[in-house]
Order: C-alpha cells, then structure tokens, then sequence
C-alpha cells in the first residue's frame, strides 16, 4: 500500500473478501490477528492453543462471509467466532480417562486445565447471548457497558444476565460434579 | 466451634485442610456439598484470571491461514459485474436456443401442412 493510499474499512474489505477477493480477507487476517490471538489465549491460557483457535475462526469466519452485514463491527463479530472456537478446543481437550492417583496429586496446572474445559463444557449448554457476556467480562475482563453497547443491550439488562448466567453455569456445574 | 463451621472457615480461608478437615469432609454430605459450591465459584473466578499468556503473532501465522482458507466456488470468485455479464449470457443462450426449437418446429408443421393432400380429395381419389 503506498503512502497516499488510505486504508480501507474492514467493512469494505469483508465485502470485497465476500465477492472472492482473497487479498482482501488477507489483509483482515493482518489487521485482526493479534487481538484474535490475545482473546483466545484468555479463554485457553495457552500460547499453541490460541493460535489455533485463532486460525480456526479465520477459516470459519471466511467461510461465514456471507452473514456478515456490512453494519457490524467486524472486530466484534471475528472476536465472537475466536471466543466459540477457544471454547471448543478446550472442550475437545477434556481428558476422557479418569486421572490417575499419581497426576492427580501431581499437576496443579493438570487440575486448571481440567477445571477449565469442565467449564468449557458447561457454557456449551447456555444460550449464545449470555454466554458471550459472561466470557467478555469474566474471561476477557471488559467492561459491562462496552460488552452491552457492542450487543446492542442495556447494561442493567447485560448485568442482570451475567447474574443469572453465573448462577446456571454453577448449577449445571454442580449437576455434573 | 462445631466440626462443620471450622470447615466452613478452612475453606473460606483457602489453606489445605487439616487431616481432621478431610475426615469431616468424608463424612458429612452437606459440607461436601458446600465444598463443591466453593470450588465452582473459585473456578468460574479464575476462568478469566491467572498470569497472563505471552501471546505474539508469529511470522507464519498470516500465510498460514491463507493457505488453509476454503475455496471459494468459481463462480463466486467472479467480479459482481462478471457474475451479472455471465448470467446474462447463459440466459440470451437458452433464449436463443428456445427461440430456435420453436421456430424450426412452427416452419416444419408449416411444410406437412401445404404438402400432404387433405383428407377428402383423398378418399375421393380411392372411389369412396
């Protein structure tokens, strides 16, 4: 890109992407990969993982395309494909044999990461709404109004339902405990 | 203090528990019950927190991605003015190749009907 050239909106560049121009997606990918990154390594608290995570939701989000409307925040919209592919990753790590006397008393880090893809699996069971404003705020650490301005809700209405969501999440939780 | 507020405070207070703890903890379904509750809670808690991971893009990330993208069906990798242009042209064809069928079936009904005798000069023709 010379000097002179203005840089496009990533809503111009998602359209041009839609309409087969693959340089346009690359350049998304250039612009948005490290937050794609950071907000999946704050969901999977591993550096590998993210990336992957991070790379799947490129693909899905090419792939999704044509649902984007032009009036979204395209950040906004990746950083939710980021979010449900970190949660994914994490839920198809779940070990599935019990652990042994030995790790179990061993791994501190072990006991994290099962903790965390038993969590994963329970947030597959709440709605998408709520989940997305329970993962912005607890596992992203924004701000309840920014999370309800970008949703387009108010923030009593966001607050009220991360309450609730906390609430079920820790039921499902200990259902399955 | 009874046995199940001292566990309630070792909890709360998130130092290991003593052995005696644990014995209680076996025996007493409501303080396991609470236990568990507690633990969720920390574990929700945590799920955003704890030290953060170094994350940076690495150089291969982009060609990466870029390679592994799905491709996009040919048509679609069109211009939007190719897609409407290429639409057009295979419409005109199928118009035009109606408009052939049609006509080449009108002109030959045309041509049976002025060659072939009608009817009744032919049976007059055969004595009836």
């Amino acid at each position: 890109m010379s000097a002179f050239e203005a840089p496009c909106a990533d809503a111009d560049l998602a359209r041009r992407a839609r309409d087969g121009e693959v340089r346009a997606f690359e350049q998304l990918v250039r612009r948005h990969a490290a937050m794609a990154i950071g907000a999946a390594a704050r969901i999977t608290r591993d550096a590998g993982l993210a990336e992957d995570a991070a790379q799947e939701a490129f693909w899905k989000a090419y792939r999704a395309l044509p649902s984007y409307r032009e009036e979204q925040n395209f950040g906004g919209w990746l950083r939710r494909i980021v979010v449900r592919c970190a949660l994914d990753i994490l839920r198809r790590r779940r070990p599935e044999t019990p652990l042994t006397g030995s790790e179990r008393a061993g791994g501190g880090e072990e006991r994290a990461i099962e903790a965390r893809s038993r969590l994963a699996h329970a947030l597959a069971r709440i709605g998408p709404l709520d989940r997305e404003i329970l993962l912005a705020v607890k596992a992203e650490g924004r701000l309840i109004a920014e999370v309800a301005a970008d949703l387009g809700i108010t923030a009593v209405s966001a607050r009220v339902r991360l309450h609730r969501t906390r609430a079920r999440l820790k039921k499902i939780l200990l259902e399955e405990a | 203090m009874n046995p199940c507020r001292r566990l309630s405070a070792a909890l709360s207070s998130g130092a290991p528990l003593s052995a005696d703890a644990e014995q209680h903890l076996f025996g007493c379904p409501r303080c396991r019950r609470r236990a568990r509750s507690q633990r969720i809670d920390r574990e929700i808690e945590a799920f955003g927190r704890g030290p953060e991971v170094e994350t940076a893009v690495p150089a291969d990330f982009v060609p990466r991605v870029m390679r592994g993208l799905p491709r996009p069906p040919a048509f679609r990798r069109l211009p939007r003015t190719w897609r409407w242009a290429a639409a057009l042209a295979v419409f005109s064809a199928a118009a035009g190749y109606g408009y052939a069928v049609w006509s080449e079936t009108i002109s030959a009904g045309q041509q049976v009907a002025s060659t072939s005798s009608a009817p009744v000069e032919e049976s007059a023709f055969l004595g009836f």
